[in-house]
């Protein structure tokens, strides 16, 4: 297997990653929205994407200990190496996310925010389009998910300061609120590692991480 | 034998007026300073077997004093080619022809002596190629047949060039043994205290370590860092890795082009032309 091949490899394999960790965010954001879902036999296997990240981490390792690469080659090993860690975090969170919304289930309240549903919207199409990013070399798109980041941490501010409110004006318990912070505190966090990813995408594609070319 | 052909003066202005066309001429503070300049070529062609082969192609490049510059490229590409060029070795070869102007220190290589350019710019060779003499000897012949008789002074120039080329160490209690007991690496450190010996300005190096094993060839590469803090060093390698591990500066060439050239760093992790990024990724050469 020669240098491209290999590459193409890590490549094929990152993007399975990617693929797996997005759709156990889909099915924990899936937990949130109904309880029906949430009583689901759980999905989400995070040792598969913590397993997947360690091979990926262990062939870009390979590769530039035995092939040495150069320029774009060097870019897209390096990259990869740095952002599989992102990956691996959404992972994570997916698991979070899945847990949080099962024990609001248990905290028996009815009552959804709409704007908890416009920040998990935002960090979920952030994540989607760091996948299509990637998967297509785009980094304009790319550019587009990193401003989007202000959008999230606004809201986030906004919903650190609404929902002890809401806790007054519809009665709310208190495991309630506490579950809520923390959702919206894990979905910022995923609209983080989904920003990083986009830096280093770009980063892939022409040498630019945070507005300046890195070796 | 070699016909070099002078520019007269409207050429003279027409290669400025090319050069700022060429991207092979940097634009850094540092190329802007004449005395930083060692060398400089403009428009270079060099034709072998009386014109049949045109293996260089207008090349413009500048090289910097104190800096390690590499060229690197496929094999026929012009780089021992141009290496050659800057001490007349190519002179030697029949039916060789230059055009173009290649400057030293200012001045146009062939109006100064050969011999005096020869003792400026020293050359080290793939092969490890020490006279078969003593170590004291090889280091000697230089100076020797410059007419230098005096034996503190010979010395002198021993022990200095022995600790330059960082042989001393090694070989400073036996001489007087013959230069080709020495282990591949030391003949080629052996080689470099030689060509130190008459005080050179410029170093050239024909794929140095291609011959030696990886230690021989660790040592020679940290001994060129040291080098460059005396003397200019123009590097050929094969080795992208030692390009990129040892020289401030890298030129890649193919087919007698100079495609590009710029800072290592950049030249490594941002090639300019496809070609370039090509080469260095292995998808040819």
């Amino acid at each position: 297997m020669d240098i491209r091949e290999k590459i193409n490899l890590i490549n094929v394999n990152l993007l399975k990653m990617f693929e797996l960790t997005i759709s156990y965010l889909d099915d924990a954001f899936s937990y949130y929205e109904d309880e029906k879902n949430s009583n689901d036999k759980n999905l989400i296997n995070d040792d598969l994407i913590d397993k997947l990240e360690r091979e990926i981490e262990e062939d870009c390792l390979l590769v530039i200990l035995k092939e040495r690469p150069f320029a774009s080659d060097l870019r897209k090993v390096t990259g990869i190496f740095k952002l599989v860690e992102d990956i691996e975090r959404l992972g994570d969170h997916a698991e979070d996310i899945a847990w949080v919304s099962k024990n609001l289930y248990k905290a028996k309240e009815a009552y959804r925010s709409e704007k908890i549903g416009q920040i998990i919207s935002v960090a979920l199409s952030m994540v989607k389009d760091s996948y299509k990013s990637l998967a297509t070399n785009n980094s304009e798109l790319a550019l587009d998910v990193i401003k989007r980041d202000d959008i999230v941490d606004k809201l986030y501010l906004e919903l650190l300061s609404e929902i002890p409110v809401y806790k007054e004006k519809y009665a709310l318990n208190d495991g309630y609120i506490i579950y809520s912070t923390l959702l919206v505190k894990y979905v910022e966090r995923i609209a983080d590692h989904a920003s990083n990813i986009a830096e280093w995408s770009v980063y892939i594609q022409n040498g630019y991480y945070k507005d300046k070319v890195i070796i | 034998m070699i016909e070099f052909e002078n520019l007269d003066q409207n050429q003279e202005n027409e290669t400025k007026e090319n050069l700022n066309a060429s991207n092979t001429l940097l634009d850094d503070e540092e190329f802007k300073n004449k005395d930083n300049i060692v060398f400089s070529c403009r428009n270079v062609n060099l034709y072998y077997d009386n014109g049949e082969k045109h293996s260089l192609k207008d090349i413009n490049i500048d090289i910097l004093k104190n800096k390690v510059t590499a060229f690197i490229g496929p094999s026929g590409c012009g780089k021992s080619t141009l290496l050659r060029c800057f001490d007349r070795m190519n002179d030697l070869i029949d039916g060789c022809k230059i055009t173009g102007e290649i400057k030293y220190n200012g001045k146009g290589i062939n109006d100064i002596n050969t011999i005096l350019l020869r003792t400026k710019v020293g050359m080290v060779f793939q092969q490890p190629n020490p006279f078969p003499m003593s170590i004291r000897n090889n280091i000697c012949y230089g100076p020797r047949c410059q007419g230098l008789k005096n034996k503190e002074k010979l010395n002198e120039i021993v022990e200095r060039s022995l600790k330059d080329s960082a042989l001393y160490e090694e070989v400073s209690d036996r001489l007087d043994a013959s230069g080709l007991s020495l282990s591949g690496g030391q003949q080629q450190r052996l080689c470099i205290a030689r060509a130190i010996a008459m005080s050179p300005d410029v170093i050239l190096m024909d794929e140095p370590t291609s011959a030696l094993d990886p230690i021989a060839t660790l040592k020679i590469e940290e001994l060129i860092k040291e080098l460059k803090k005396k003397y200019t060093i123009i590097i050929v390698t094969h080795n992208m890795q030692q390009a990129a591990r040892i020289s401030d500066y890298t030129a890649f060439f193919m087919l007698g082009e100079l495609v590009e050239f710029n800072k290592t760093e950049e030249f490594f992790a941002h090639p300019k032309d496809k070609r370039s990024e090509d080469y260095i990724t292995g998808r040819f050469g």
